[in-house]
This record gives C-alpha cells, structure tokens and sequence, in this order.
C-alpha cells in the first residue's frame, strides 16, 4: 500500500475493519455463560450452570423492570431447565430467531427450585413472551410449578392453566395446597378446601371451584399478534416446527398453540399464506388443522373451512373434514357434502365420518348412494355404514356390516369401530374391542339393538 | 503498476471476499422447514404417463414376484398390525394417532422428498407398503435404469435414483436420530471404502432379476431385516473377555484390545479378576438403534468347578432410556475416557465394577443428541472389570442379549453373543 495516498489506506483500513466486524457477530459480548456468549452480566449468571443455585434464585428475585432480551431469554430457559420437555427453543441467528434443541432431563424434581423462581419472575416482570413456555410449564413433572405456571398465565389472560389448579387439588398436600392457595387467590372464593378435611368435603370443594371457573372472565384480552415482537416471534416459531422432521417437537407445538386462542390462529393463518413462512410444508399445514381445531373460535373456524378444506393436499383436507364435522352445521355443511365427490379416497372417508357427526338429511342421501359404489375399501364402506347407522337410516345392511365387524372383525377393525362407537354414544356401553364375543354378549347384544335402531 | 491501479485491485479483492463471505455465512438467513435438502430434489417426471391403475401392493406381484414375497413378512408389511406398537402403553391400538403417520404412511415423495410421513387412510392393512417408497402421483419411482419391458409396465416406471438414498428411510426411522448417528459414522463418508448406507445391510444385494423376465441378476432385498432378525443381530456387536492376573496392566490390554492409547488415572490393577469388552462392531449407528424401546444387555454367571451354577446377574445396560427412567440415565455424561465405579451385589458378594468407554476411533468427539443414552455408537467400546471374589475355580460366562423392549426376560431376548473365562 503506497503511504503516499493516506486517504485510500483510511478507506481500505475502514473496510477491513467493517469485514472483521462481520466476521464475528458477538464481537461487542463480553461474556461466556454455558456455553453462550452474553453481553447482560445479570443474563450471565441466570444462565450460569456452575454457579450455586440459590445464587441464581438470588438474581432472579432482584430483577426489576425493564430487563434485556437476554435475560428473558435465559428465563425462559430456566423454566423449562431439566424437565421432561421435548425441545426447547435457543435463540440463534436464523430468519426464525430460534433454533430447536433436546431438553435435558435427569432427576424429576432436579433444578425445580430454577424452574419456578423463573416463572414468578416471568410474571412479575410482565414477559408475555412467555405465554407459550407456560403453557409448557403446565406440563411440568412438579405439581408447584405447574400451578406458579397457571397463576402466570392467569395473570396474561388465559384461561388454560385453571382446570391444572382444580386437579392439583386432588394431589397430595403439597400439590392440594399450592393449587388451593392460588385458586383462593385468583377467584377471590374460599369454597372451605382444606388439606385435612376428609374426603367428602374436598370433593365438594372441588366442584365448585371446578363449576366456578367455568364462569370467570379472563382477566384481560390475550395479546394478538404485531403487540409483541419478541412474543410473535416465538409463536411463529411454535408454528414452524408442525412442519419439522421431529414429531414429538410437532406434538408439544401443536398443543402449545391449540392452547394459545386466537393469537395462535393469526400466525397460522398467516404461515398458511406465506411460503416463507411453511405455506409449501404439507406436514405444516397439516398439523395446523388440528391445532386450529383444538383453537376452536369463530376465526379458527373460519380460517380451516376457507382455507384447509380446500388445500391441494389430501391429507390436509382429511383433516379439515374431521374438524368441520365438529362445528355448527351451518358453518361446514356444504363443504362437507362436496368433499364427498373429492378425488382422494381418504377426504371421501374423512367427510364420511364428519357427516355422520354433523347430520342433515341430504347427508343420509349422498351417504346412501355413496354405499353402492364399486371398488372402494372396506374402511370406506364401514365409514359409510356407521354413519348411516348413526344418522339413522333405517337399511339392515347398514347395521349388520357393523355387526359383523364387532363379533368377527380383524382387531384393528375393531378398535376403530370403539372409537366411533366413543364418539357416537359417549362410551362403548361395556363392550371392550379386546374380548371375545363369546365373553360379552350382553354388550354385544345392546350394540346390535341400537344398529337395528 | 500504479498506486491507483493497485488500490482498484485490492479493492476489487475485498469486494470478492464481502461476496465470498455472506455466501459463506448465508445459512442463519435461509429459510428451513422440513428437510431443507429436499429442495435440491427434482421429482420423478410424471409426463406422458396415464393413470396409474395398480391399486394395492398385491398389484405390484404379477411382475415383481420375488420383491413381493421378500416384502410379505418384512416388518415393514406388518408395521399396521403388528401387536407391539399396539400395545396400550405404546400407541394403544393406534388411538395415539401420531404413531399412524410411520405405521401406514402415505406416498413418501409426495407428502415431501425428506419430510416427515403423513397417515394413508385406507388399506392401512399394507403397512409400509410398495406405494410408500414408490409412488408418486401416476408413476413408481424405480433406483435403476429400465428395461425395454418398461414401456409398456401398468405400473408407468420412471427411473428416479433418489428412492434408494437415506433421505427415503429417514422420515420415520430418524425420529429418534438414526440418520444422525450414522451421518457422524465412518459408514457415511461417501469416498471412503467403509462407505455403507441403509440398503447395505438392511437391503442386502440379493441373487434373481426383481422383475419378471429382467435381465439384471441381482435385486436389492426388500425384507428390511434389523433388530427383529437374529442372524443380524449376531453382526452389530460382540462380547469378548480375557482373565487377568495380579500384576497385569488393565491399560496395556485395553491398549491391545483397541490399537489405540488409553492411560487411566487410577484403580487399573487387579489381583484376579475379568475385563471384558462390549463392542459396536457392526451397526452403522448406535447399537441399541434409537428407538427407544430397545436395550442391550450384558449379563454374566459364575459356573464353579464343584458346585451349581449363580444365577445371572446384569453387569450393564445399552440403552437410550425413556425419559421417566432415571434410574437408566447415563453415568457416563460428558466423561468419556473416564473409569466409573459401581457395587454391584453378586451372588452374596459386593463386587466392584469398573467401566470405561473408549469412543470410536472415527470422529470421537461426535455430537451426542441424547446425553442419557448408553448406547454405543459406531465402532465405540465399553470396557468393564472387576475383582472376582474368592469362588474358588470355575468359568465365567458372559452374554450380550438384544431385547425389544427393556424389560423383557433373557429368555425372550435375542443372544447377540458369549463369551467365557476359564479361573
């Protein structure tokens, strides 16, 4: 380099130094903690796994707001520290601002101690962030922090961690106790529940918080999508993962956001609609029916009729079809009676079955003319039948394949004639699909009754 | 050249470096759901094909009679009614319906070359069925080039080499990371001659053409034999024991044993005892493979000279445990190379166990996704010893059984091997 030109030796030495900036995207973090660079020394020692625990709940009970990003980040790590989690988010520098890691777990009650100081936090801090963690933490192996997770939910305006309280009373006394104690302070009620009481009353106790929350009002609307980022951006990626190769991840995202209301269903809406975002993943889309389902309000609704009924995908309008079959009648209706001229076998079934459920005299119609087509399978033709028998159409034959699949069908048969015969009636009426006719032929007997209508 | 010349060219360099460098670190940014790989494929062209009219996997027999024999019975055909997976702890007859997706999966390219599998809703019968690996929309997939006869097959074959690649397998069977145990394997380096994939052991080359009135003389097996099959079974790993004597050093035999360097701390001298060695000597991935349900288990029994023989007593256990066994999790985290100890009680005795686990040769510093897994990967051994106590002379008898579920009996386990050592 000539030093006779100053100007372009400033201008390549500006350059270099812009390129080493690039080169290292911590350059300005200053800190090691398990494994992560940090630039929050308070972020530092939450996540510090050599420091002594009460060390950590130390400075995790001094936190005052505001707090960094980072020290939100690692309670939310904390939280779901040692549990038996399936995965757990690290922030990283992807588009998503997280990838998936496995939870390590070790003794049950290991680092509880962590988890719950983590939560109080998380809601003394107000980090809404969190909502779909807690709604993990529900899950949790130690009863305490399950309900500190409810009360935190609670506190951000859902619902979902209140039945967790109610059955924390039925567990031992320190369960029953913690469960009380925030219950007590969540609906203002005392309903006489002691740990010591005896039985009868704690039953009574119980159901009346249980018919008590029924009627509670959230305590403020759940937080929609665009009012938080940092909380956007973990629901995004909750979404993400339905599309993800691991399905135990899928099966925690998939309840997480059917446990999220409405917020869930804006980001899926959206992801549905974006390829950037899965819109061309059909395991995504897929598993977001169900989730949507699970969601159940007038826009998730909306969203699986207008949108996954008529994805390019079987299996996503399989899935629609089941979960419209759910809904009030003038939602999927028609949809419902179309997907029974759809070009895939398993929509047909899928629709078969919806309608069943729903009901409607057209349906009796369109089933029973559908029952005489040739070359279909005999999965499709028992969907058929069941739901004929179900809307009652009063053909034998109906009835009778039916009957001949509970006494002489293949097992596999069997347990899925159960589970409509579940769906149908609430039970199957004592006839266990694992025993021989021979063995029930009372229960036998009451089904073919009820076939026969 | 002159000064303004030179600072265009250094410039022009650090431009092509900027360029170089966000090529380079491009990843963080790129958008991944489900296999990111399977944007790289092109699917089988589907152009100038009718209508596929085959109906079932029965439909395929006609023309691929032995690959339909193989595939009758396989695990793969039984996946849908096998009563294991049914068992109520398990997938409860399949009313735990994520289990369906694996168990009688749709088409795999067209729910997505890589992604994870989607449930078909009829012929579930069929399991993993022809249709699974080779269909897509009016065509079958075919690994090989075709013959003449293909023109006019009802089954409208396309050649598409990518349905014999792991990404196939991988949907199911790497839902516990048996595609990332064999990804950091020796058996995966596509230029080295210890290459082996999926098909190599678990489709075999098999003698006859595949196809009615083929030319070619071998197919590829489609039994997909694995942990259900003894003759396998007997590959994926060994037991092997040697006597030592006081004044032996456990460090030099283990040394022997490994052809590689080992230096223990401490506790390596014994007076008369056994060291034994458990070894993944023939599985391209861990062994028990990462279905969890599976455990490997070394037993030993004393057989004195004079006398009845002991009762067998469990020395240790291979396995990735459920994640509510924790009396399984793995002592060994994060101290490889390190000799642990445990008691044991042994036929009156307590017996001093000691166990090290010297990691593969190849990439030994691999990324462990399960730290409380026991298995051994790929070429890794775990050595054990300990004092016998004073039982006079006799043989110890040291056996290796595979079991499908972990508490399962000895009797109802497959003996991958045996060992003994006369005192």
């Amino acid at each position: 380099m000539s030093p006779s030109n100053p100007r372009a030796v400033y201008f390549l030495m500006a350059l270099l130094l812009t390129l080493s900036g690039c080169g290292d995207k911590s350059a300005d973090s200053s800190l090691r903690s398990n494994g992560r660079l940090v630039s929050d020394p308070q972020a530092a020692l939450i996540w510090d796994e050599t420091a002594a625990s009460e060390e950590r709940i130390e400075r995790m009970e001094s936190l005052r707001p505001p707090v960094s990003r980072e020290v939100a980040e690692a309670l939310l790590y904390v939280m779901k520290d040692r549990t038996q989690q399936t995965f757990i988010m690290e922030p990283d520098d992807s588009v998503f601002g997280y990838r998936t890691v496995e939870g390590s777990f070790n003794q049950p009650y290991e680092r509880v101690d962590l988890r719950w100081t983590a939560i109080l936090a998380i809601e003394r801090l107000a980090l809404i962030q969190a909502l779909p963690d807690l709604i993990s933490a529900l899950f949790d192996e130690h009863e305490v922090v399950r309900h500190f997770a409810a009360r935190a939910l609670w506190r951000f305006g859902s619902k979902e961690g209140l039945p967790i309280l109610v059955a924390g009373l039925e567990g031992k006394a320190l369960s029953n106790e913690s469960a009380n104690r925030i219950l007590k302070e969540i609906t203002g009620k005392d309903f006489g529940f002691a740990t010591d009481i005896g039985w009868a009353r704690k039953s009574k106790a119980i159901e009346l918080y249980r018919d008590y929350i029924k009627t509670m009002k959230p305590l403020r609307p759940m937080p929609r999508m665009g009012e938080n980022a940092d909380l956007d951006r973990r629901v995004r990626y909750h979404v993400k993962i339905l599309g993800d190769h691991q399905f135990l991840h899928m099966e925690k995202a998939r309840r997480n956001l059917g446990m999220l209301g409405d917020l869930a269903t804006e980001h899926i809406a959206k992801a549905l609609g974006d390829k950037d975002l899965g819109a061309s993943n059909q395991q995504l889309r897929a598993y977001a029916v169900q989730a949507l389902a699970k969601i159940d309000t007038p826009k998730s609704r909306r969203v699986i009729v207008e949108v996954c009924a008529r994805d390019e995908a079987p299996p996503v309008r399989s899935r629609a079809a089941l979960a419209m079959g759910r809904m009030p009648r003038d939602l999927g209706y028609s949809v419902l009676m179309g997907m029974l001229k759809d070009s895939d076998e398993s929509v047909i079934i899928a629709a078969t079955r919806a309608l069943g459920a729903m009901g409607g005299k057209g349906a009796i119609k369109a089933l029973e003319a559908q029952y005489g087509e040739s070359g279909r399978s005999k999965r499709w033709r028992t969907m058929t039948a069941f739901s004929l028998v179900r809307l009652g159409s009063q053909d034998p034959q109906f009835g009778a394949l039916l009957a001949e699949i509970m006494t002489k069908g293949k097992p596999y048969e069997k347990a899925e004639l159960a589970d409509l015969l579940t769906e149908w009636k609430g039970s199957t009426l004592g006839w266990d699909e694992r025993v021989s006719p021979e063995e029930q032929p009372e229960a036998i007997a009451k089904w073919l009754a009820l076939f026969r209508h | 050249m002159n000064s303004n010349l030179r600072i265009v060219l250094v410039l022009s360099l650090l431009g092509i470096a900027v360029v170089a460098y966000n090529l380079v670190n491009q990843e963080p940014g790129k958008v991944s759901i489900g296999n990111p790989e399977s944007d790289k494929i092109i699917l089988p062209k589907t152009d100038g094909h009718g209508p596929l009219l085959l109906k079932s996997s029965a439909d395929c027999a006609p023309c691929h009679q032995e690959i339909y024999d193989e595939w009758k019975g396989s695990h793969h055909e039984f996946a849908w009614l096998n009563p294991e997976p049914r068992r109520k702890e398990l997938s409860n007859n399949f009313r735990n319906k994520d289990c369906i997706p694996c168990h009688a999966p749709r088409p795999l390219i067209e729910v997505g070359y890589g992604d994870r599998a989607l449930e078909r809703e009829t012929r579930r019968e069929d399991g993993v069925n022809c249709f699974t690996c080779h269909k897509f929309k009016n065509v079958m997939a075919a690994a090989n080039d075709l013959s003449p006869m293909a023109k006019t097959a009802p089954c409208n074959p396309v050649p598409w080499q990518p349905v014999s690649r792991v990404m196939l397998c991988s949907p199911c069977h790497d839902q516990h990371k048996v595609e990332q145990d064999w990804l950091r394997s020796k058996y995966s380096q596509v230029d080295s001659e210890d290459y082996k994939d999926c098909n190599d052991c678990h489709m075999p080359i098999t003698p006859g053409p595949g196809t009615k009135g083929g030319s070619r003389k071998t197919h590829r097996g489609h039994g997909f034999k694995g942990g259900h099959d003894a003759g396998i079974l007997k590959t994926a790993g060994i037991v092997r024991a040697v006597a030592v004597k006081e004044g032996d050093s456990l460090a030099d035999k283990i040394a022997t044993l490994t052809k590689r360097k080992w230096q223990p701390k401490s506790g390596t001298t014994l007076k008369r005892g056994v060291l034994i060695e458990v070894k993944n000597t023939g599985t391209g991935h861990n062994f028990p493979s990462d279905e969890r349900h599976r455990a490997v288990d070394l037993y030993a029994r004393f057989l004195p000279k004079n006398g009845k023989p002991q009762e067998a007593v469990r020395l240790a256990r291979f396995r990735n445990p459920y994640r509510n066994e924790f009396e399984n999790i793995n002592p060994f985290k994060d101290k490889p190379n390190t000799a642990l100890k445990n008691t044991i009680s042994w036929a009156g005795a307590d017996v001093e166990l000691t166990q090290v686990r010297i990691l593969p040769a190849f990439n030994p510093d691999r990324k462990v996704f399960y730290p409380e897994s026991t298995q051994l990967h790929a070429g890794e051994s775990r050595f054990l010893w300990f004092e016998l106590p004073d039982w006079g002379g006799g043989v110890l008898e040291l056996t290796l059984y595979y079991k499908l579920q972990p508490y399962l009996s000895n009797e109802e386990s497959t003996e991958v091997g045996r060992s003994h050592v006369s005192f």
